[in-house]
């Protein structure tokens, strides 16, 4: 054998060795989202988040975890809401998704598969679910088992723009207002370019309009979607004459934002907008006006939405789900939730926190947001609530402005829903 | 080896060195072939043909997985949605690309000339295409909303309001053509300006000597010259805008309905919206098959009119 040879057989296992390392390397970073060296484990904790300081607040409680327990430390992957599920989808597909998975309840039954029931553990890690309100507590089970433990939850309340009101010289509504006084208040501040409200289909949204203008909820006990039964067309249909009929919501554009109605309450384009207790602290914030905070308003079935809330569950691959159980009862447990409550950020899920939300500058949402949970309805999680929510307010968008019929609008929905 | 049978008498005299070096130039070839050969394997030929066996079966991101077939073709095919999403993918490349080359081809005449400042208009015309297009988008979507700056401008100047570009199903596609021609033609413009420096000057003042006006001299000299540049612009082009994405994601998702829905974003919402990665990759196949056969037209076609000769 020459040299030469030699140089090139070596050269050869040279290229192998380095291809074998390439594929190594796109094969890692897999492992069930945890990793243990000398003794320290680290867990990778997948979570959604809307703006840095969310993102601040979730650190500081995976530091909370590393302060208890030393041997374990969280890596903390974020994405937006919206992506946070479709990121989720292809992690799963590639069998590599984080140890500790945020939950959303209404989402809860489409993710069951990835999630290890948690009934059994539950008393080890020292978590007592008789600390949390039941609502969302219930809202995290999937056929009985219990999928995630709660850390926010809330239903979906009217913001107002408390500014816009005392200069049109409407009287601030109290939190037994009605239908009547919402439709009344809205036409007074429709002027001058503004609008009275801000709407854009989202299933979440339009549900808290169904379950108070005539008590009925699409989602059915046992957890599955019918948009087409009466109570929910006819309730679409009083929202969408809203924008078409009343003309005291402005016309909604197909968007990739994902909240274009707060968007537009934010900028003062119109005076009030539904969406969840969870925005609270960013409107505060971002709004240069004073921002109130009521339950729905009472229609003929009375005042209700239903309750949303989130948490966090154990993936199927974590490879120490003990581990990642105690890292989510501190993560759920009093002294998290007290810290986020105080900053604003998620309203508790254990009762006992509950107060330390409403901190001086949230203090008049009080009356508003409990008025709101104590008429709150638990909607049973659904199987395809992504795809309903995503299709809802893609052919929404037409309904709205008047381009379709309602009918066929919710029909059109349901069948692509299957 | 192929090379070896028809074998010159040259070579005849010495057939031991010469069968010798060529093998190990073989060796040798391989060798220098392994790395791109490896990265063509890994990265386009085994996932192209994973997709191919993951359009055979229903494939739900999670829970079983089902062999079924032709039954995601059949029923794609038997979709009326996705008929639509066909037919709006056929819309914005028919409309798209004829727009995108006459307004590339517009600019590059103009610059063609010494003009002054002919590098600044060079530049100024290509900065869309390098901005992110997500970017784009979104500045679109303010001047496209209602109540933005388009609105605002026909509200003051005609007094009524603008169309809602992004909530009217008669509207969107084309809000969404228009966005992308003023992203993509920074391209194309390059390709034809470049094309027709190329153009020797001495032909158009001959032409121009024999008596042959602009216009004459445009569609005899010009066009014919400039046809490589324009077939290249073209199957470019075609390829990309039938796998238009970005510009419907950011702008309208879609949405309203499905009227700016084109087969990527689909094939997108299918996979990592439905969950569904069959569809997913069936959509794939259909879209590959699709630019597979217009290019394989155009090339056929661009004997009847592309000029390689000067």
């Amino acid at each position: 054998m020459t040299v030469n040879n030699r140089w090139k057989r070596a050269a050869a296992a040279a290229a192998a060795a380095t291809l074998a390392l390439v594929l190594a390397a796109c094969g890692s970073g897999g492992g069930g989202g945890s990793t243990t060296a000398n003794g320290h484990t680290t867990l990778t904790w997948n979570m959604w988040s809307g703006s840095t300081s969310e993102v601040d607040a979730w650190n500081h409680l995976s530091q909370m975890v590393t302060a208890k327990y030393p041997d374990t430390s969280l890596e903390f992957q974020t994405s937006s809401f919206n992506d946070y599920w479709t990121k989720l989808a292809a992690q799963a597909s590639g069998g590599n998704t984080g140890c500790i998975l945020g939950v959303q309840s209404l989402r809860a039954r489409s993710i069951a598969p990835l999630l290890v029931p948690l009934d059994d553990l539950l008393a080890k890690a020292g978590i007592n679910p008789a600390d949390y309100d039941q609502s969302i507590w219930k809202g995290l089970q999937v056929d009985g088992q219990q999928l995630a433990i709660p850390y926010d939850f809330g239903p979906q309340v009217m913001y107002f723009n408390v500014d816009r009101f005392r200069e049109a010289g409407v009287p601030v509504p109290s939190v037994n207002w009605t239908q009547q006084d919402f439709l009344s208040a809205a036409q007074k501040l429709t002027a001058g370019g503004k609008y009275g409200f801000a709407l854009y289909p989202t299933i979440d949204t339009v549900i808290p309009w169904s379950l108070s203008l005539t008590g009925t909820d699409p989602v059915t006990q046992d957890g599955k979607l019918d948009l087409s039964q009466q109570g929910f067309v006819d309730a679409v249909q009083w929202y969408t004459d809203l924008v078409n009929k009343l003309h005291v919501a402005a016309p909604v554009a197909a968007s990739s934002d994902p909240t274009p109605a707060l968007s537009s309450f934010v900028a003062g384009d119109a005076a009030m907008v539904v969406d969840g207790p969870w925005q609270l602290v960013n409107l505060v914030k971002q709004a240069n006006f004073e921002v109130g905070v009521l339950p729905m308003p009472a229609g003929p079935s009375g005042s209700h939405s239903q309750v949303a809330g989130s948490g966090f569950g154990i993936s199927q691959t974590c490879a120490d789900p003990e581990k990642a159980l105690q890292a989510i009862a501190v993560l759920t447990g009093p002294d998290a939730l007290q810290y986020l409550a105080e900053q604003g950020r998620a309203y508790p899920a254990r009762t006992a926190q509950q107060d330390a939300w409403f901190s001086p500058q949230l203090a008049n949402a009080k009356p508003g947001l409990q008025a709101a949970i104590a008429n709150s309805a638990v909607s049973p999680p659904t199987e395809n609530y992504t795809q309903v929510s995503q299709l809802f307010t893609q052919y929404g968008v037409q309904a709205v402005n008047g381009q379709q019929s309602v009918p066929d609008f919710l029909s059109s929905v349901q069948q692509q829903a299957r | 080896m192929t090379i070896s049978v028809p074998a010159p008498p040259v070579e005849v005299r010495r057939p031991e060195a010469g069968r010798g070096a060529r093998r190990g130039d073989g060796r040798a070839a391989l060798g220098f072939l392994a790395p791109s050969t490896t990265g063509f394997l890994l990265f386009t030929l085994i996932p192209l043909v994973g997709s191919l066996v993951i359009s055979f079966f229903a494939w739900p991101v999670l829970g079983r997985k089902r062999f079924i077939g032709l039954d995601n073709f059949v029923q794609l095919i038997g979709d009326p949605i996705f008929r639509q999403i066909m037919l709006n993918t056929l819309v914005f490349v028919v409309v798209y690309v004829p727009l995108n080359i006459i307004v590339s081809l517009g600019l590059a005449l103009w610059i063609s000339p010494r003009i002054r400042g002919r590098g600044l208009y060079r530049l100024l015309f290509f900065i869309p295409t390098v901005t992110p297009m997500i970017a784009n988008a979104l500045v679109w979507r303010l001047l496209y909303q209602p109540g933005g700056v388009i609105d605002q401008t026909v509200q003051t100047v005609f007094g009524v309001p603008a169309p809602n570009f992004l909530g009217d199903t008669n509207w969107a596609m084309a809000a969404v053509i228009l966005m992308s021609v003023w992203q993509g033609f920074g391209y194309n413009m390059l390709v034809f300006s470049a094309g027709l420096d190329a153009i020797p000057q001495s032909i158009q003042e001959a032409a121009a000597i024999d008596g042959a006006g602009p216009l004459r001299r445009f569609w005899s000299i010009t066009l014919p010259m400039l046809s490589p540049s324009m077939f290249f612009a073209m199957i470019m082009t075609l390829i990309t805008s039938f796998q238009v994405f970005v510009q419907p994601y950011v702008l309208t998702r879609g949405g309203p309905g499905v009227t700016t829905e084109t087969m990527v974003l689909n094939l997108y919402r299918q996979g990592f919206e439905q969950f569904d990665l069959g569809t997913a990759s069936t959509i794939g196949w259909f879209l590959f098959m699709i630019i597979m056969l217009v290019t394989a037209l155009q090339f056929l076609g661009q004997k009847r009119w592309v000029h390689y000769d000067g």
